[in-house]
């Protein structure tokens, strides 16, 4: 009991100091410098998408072909494409194509992944099994192979590439939801409320989603990044918008690369560049929330 | 704690509870598993996690219960509290069968059982201050002013030796030996009468092993309370238990008193998991009973005694017929003595000290593993709240 004693006041003379893990994974994240310099990126992104009209210098659809693969100058910081068009302005109004892309694809893929996981985690058994081997099949698929029939059928277009990509992303989110409802259902934590006498509603409310969700924040947060790969690469396949003059990254590309060879590397230079910029934002913030979320991990 | 009547017990029978009727009566509780398999995963089995196990709890007892890993100890202390629904079988709190009750009536009734956890990281949800992970029960059982729980939140963290201003602190703040007092503050906070301890001390370090069992000890003695205490470690369990029982594959071995049981075990099997308990004296070499084979499975247990693959005892009396055609009957061979052996009388004290490192009566005073867990004064106290700032509270 001597023993026991002394660590009861060293227990007693402890400080106090509350700090919820939301604010602890905010710290955490703070104190990261990749995931940092991930929120940095995605800021620059998310701001330029936001204020093309605002900080473009010239219009994005308005060029001569008297001025085609100018190199970067003091007029066009970037240089102009093969059309005559100011390369920096098409990229301000590109990322707007790019952000508009991975928020829909996320969010419809999250709407229609998370109620399928939902359910396939609560009410199991047959409906679980099936509803699993449907997510099998899907991802089983090269990824980009269901995207192209999904775009081939649906006819080209900003939206139709949205929503292929959300296809893409509904059974990773549902599975990902599946398997952390069911690690949850059998904690010892969701016992000890069944114990204390807590409601199932309570016991899902409280529990179960918060703890759940975590895991699907980090996979959204990555699959915006793969929006926009996707995005680009189908733009660059020729999938993109259909009318040519509307700037969009992958297209960009396409436009270019043909002269790339002939001194005009900048074209397809630039454009490249954004998309690793911005991908690589969404990657790190998204390894970053990973860990600082994890409440196991702590310094 | 005959003074608090539940709310439901009706006058008369129920009511007159006398000092001899148990606190917790189990009768042949079952709880299989199903085994799915096959392309569409049709039931192709069960795993008998508990298979046919009866057995009273006294008030104020604390009954041990030892076991290999997968013996089933986890599920029974689970299904007693209906955490699990039994497949077949009763239990009994103060006379009354939880197993008829309905959602809401249990619910109400489990204010009176409650359960420890072993992992001290995964029973508390990482996402809850203390404050809520410990007044969940209070608002469940309808304690619906904030002020009123606060407060009792705040005595149960100081019963169980934290600070009363924890409240606002999360789980992954604390050490794990901390964590295990949360984790105890919230079974006790709806001042339970029974409460099964599963493993509640083997995820942690010896020193901190022993702070909660004296804690665990103290809050009986303080509050009158009753344990199943389920745990593998020989050591720790006669320490704290009254009565131990020994169970196999599912079904209990042997039932009998602490000193009792550890001095004068009758099962082949009690006597083997003694005899494997390392002596504490390396001089005296003792012959010891190896366990052979590995522990039958649960879906397919043995016929007559499912001890009978592994039991050495049936060996020596040359393979007698009984013991694979014929379920020996859980039998009273001394007074509150319990085996389920045909052959328990052929285990004498005699074969008994030939076998078991430290056996015979002195076992209470002189226990195997107990020396290091307990240690008489620790040279430097266990660092139970080491350094100062919420990050620095890093695992103990
Ligand atoms: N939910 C479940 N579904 C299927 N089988 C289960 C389930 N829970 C336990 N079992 C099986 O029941 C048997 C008994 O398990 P249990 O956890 O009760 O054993 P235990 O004695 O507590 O073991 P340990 O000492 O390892 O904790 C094991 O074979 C286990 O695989
Ligand atoms: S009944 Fe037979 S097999 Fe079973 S424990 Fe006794 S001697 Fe061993
Ligand atoms: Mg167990």
């Amino acid at each position: 009991m001597a023993t026991g004693n002394v660590a009861l006041r060293q227990v007693l003379e402890e400080p106090i100091k509350g700090s919820s893990l939301w604010r602890d994974a905010a710290h955490r994240l703070v104190r990261t410098p990749s995931a940092m310099v991930g929120l940095f990126l995605i800021s620059l992104f998310v701001f330029v998408a936001v204020f093309a009209p605002f900080i473009s210098p010239y219009d994005p659809t308005a060029g001569s072909i008297v001025n085609r693969f100018e190199p970067p100058s003091i007029q066009h910081l970037l240089g102009t494409d093969l059309q005559g068009r100011d390369i920096l302005s098409r990229i301000f109004w590109g990322a707007r194509a790019s952000l508009w892309v991975s928020i829909l694809s996320v969010t419809l893929g999250l709407l229609i992944g998370l109620f399928a996981g939902a359910i396939s985690g609560f009410i199991g058994g047959w409906l679980d099994f099936w509803m699993m081997r449907i997510v099998d099949i899907m991802l089983s698929l090269p990824g980009l192979l269901l995207t192209i029939t999904i775009v081939v059928f649906l006819g080209p277009g900003l939206n139709t590439i949205a929503f292929a990509i959300a296809i893409e992303n509904v059974p990773i989110f549902a599975r990902i939801l599946r398997s952390s409802i069911l690690g949850l259902k059998e904690s010892d934590f969701t016992t000890a409320a069944r114990s204390i006498g807590a409601k199932e509603s309570r016991i899902l409310i409280n529990h179960i989603m918060p703890n759940a969700l975590t895991p699907v924040i980090v996979a959204a947060t990555l699959a915006l990044a793969t929006a926009i790969v996707d995005a680009a690469g189908l733009g660059f396949l020729g999938f993109g918008p259909q009318d040519p003059s509307t700037p969009e990254w992958g297209t960009m590309l396409t436009d270019t690369y043909r002269y790339l060879t002939s001194g005009a590397g900048f074209t397809a230079f630039f454009p490249g560049i954004a998309i690793i910029l911005s991908v690589l934002g969404f990657n790190l913030l998204g390894d970053g929330l990973r860990e600082a979320l994890d409440p196991r991990l702590k310094r | 704690m005959t003074s608090e009547s539940s709310p439901i017990a009706q006058p008369g029978a129920a009511g007159a509870v006398t000092a001899t009727e148990p606190l917790v009566r189990i009768e042949g509780l079952r709880k299989y598993f199903p085994i799915f398999g096959g392309f569409l995963r049709h039931k192709i089995g069960d795993v008998r996690a508990v298979d046919g196990v009866s057995f009273d709890v006294q008030r104020g007892e604390v009954l041990g219960l030892v076991g290999e890993s997968g013996c089933g100890k986890t599920t029974l202390g689970r299904t007693v509290l209906l955490l699990e629904r039994p497949t077949e079988g009763k239990v009994f709190l103060d006379g009354r069968d939880l197993t008829a009750l309905d959602g809401g009536a249990l619910r109400k009734m489990r204010t009176k059982m409650q359960i420890i956890f072993q992992d001290p990281y995964g029973s508390l949800n990482p996402r809850m201050p203390v404050s809520d992970i410990i007044g969940e029960g209070l608002l469940a059982q309808g304690v619906r002013d904030r002020k009123t729980r606060i407060k009792r939140v705040e005595d149960a963290l100081e019963t169980v030796g934290l600070r009363r201003d924890y409240t606002r602190r999360y789980p992954h703040e604390f050490s794990g030996g901390q964590r295990q007092r949360i984790g105890i503050a919230r079974a006790l906070v709806l001042k339970p009468e029974f409460i099964v301890c599963d493993e509640a001390v083997s995820a942690l370090d010896v020193s901190i092993q022993s702070q909660i069992l004296n804690l665990l000890l103290d809050l009986r003695r303080d509050m009158g309370l009753t344990y199943l205490f389920v745990a593998h470690n020989l050591s720790v369990v006669q320490y704290v238990s009254d009565r131990v029982g020994v169970m196999y594959l599912g079904s209990m071995a042997e039932l009998a008193g602490v000193d009792e049981i550890y001095a004068h075990p009758r099962h082949p099997y009690t006597v083997a998991l003694l005899s494997a308990v390392p002596n504490p004296d390396p001089r005296v070499r003792k012959k010891r009973v190896v366990l052979e084979g590995d522990v039958p499975s649960p879906a397919n247990p043995p016929s007559g005694c499912r001890f009978h693959t592994r039991c050495w005892l049936r060996k020596r009396l040359d393979n007698p017929e009984n013991c694979v055609t014929e379920e020996p009957q859980f039998r009273e061979i001394g007074l509150g003595h319990q085996v389920a052996c045909h052959y328990a009388e052929q285990i004498t004290d005699a074969v008994v000290s030939e076998l078991v490192p430290v056996a015979g009566p002195g076992i209470g005073q002189a226990p195997g593993g107990l020396a290091d867990l307990i240690p008489p004064r620790a040279p430097s106290p266990p660092p139970v709240a080491p350094q100062s700032g919420s990050d620095a509270l890093a695992g103990v």
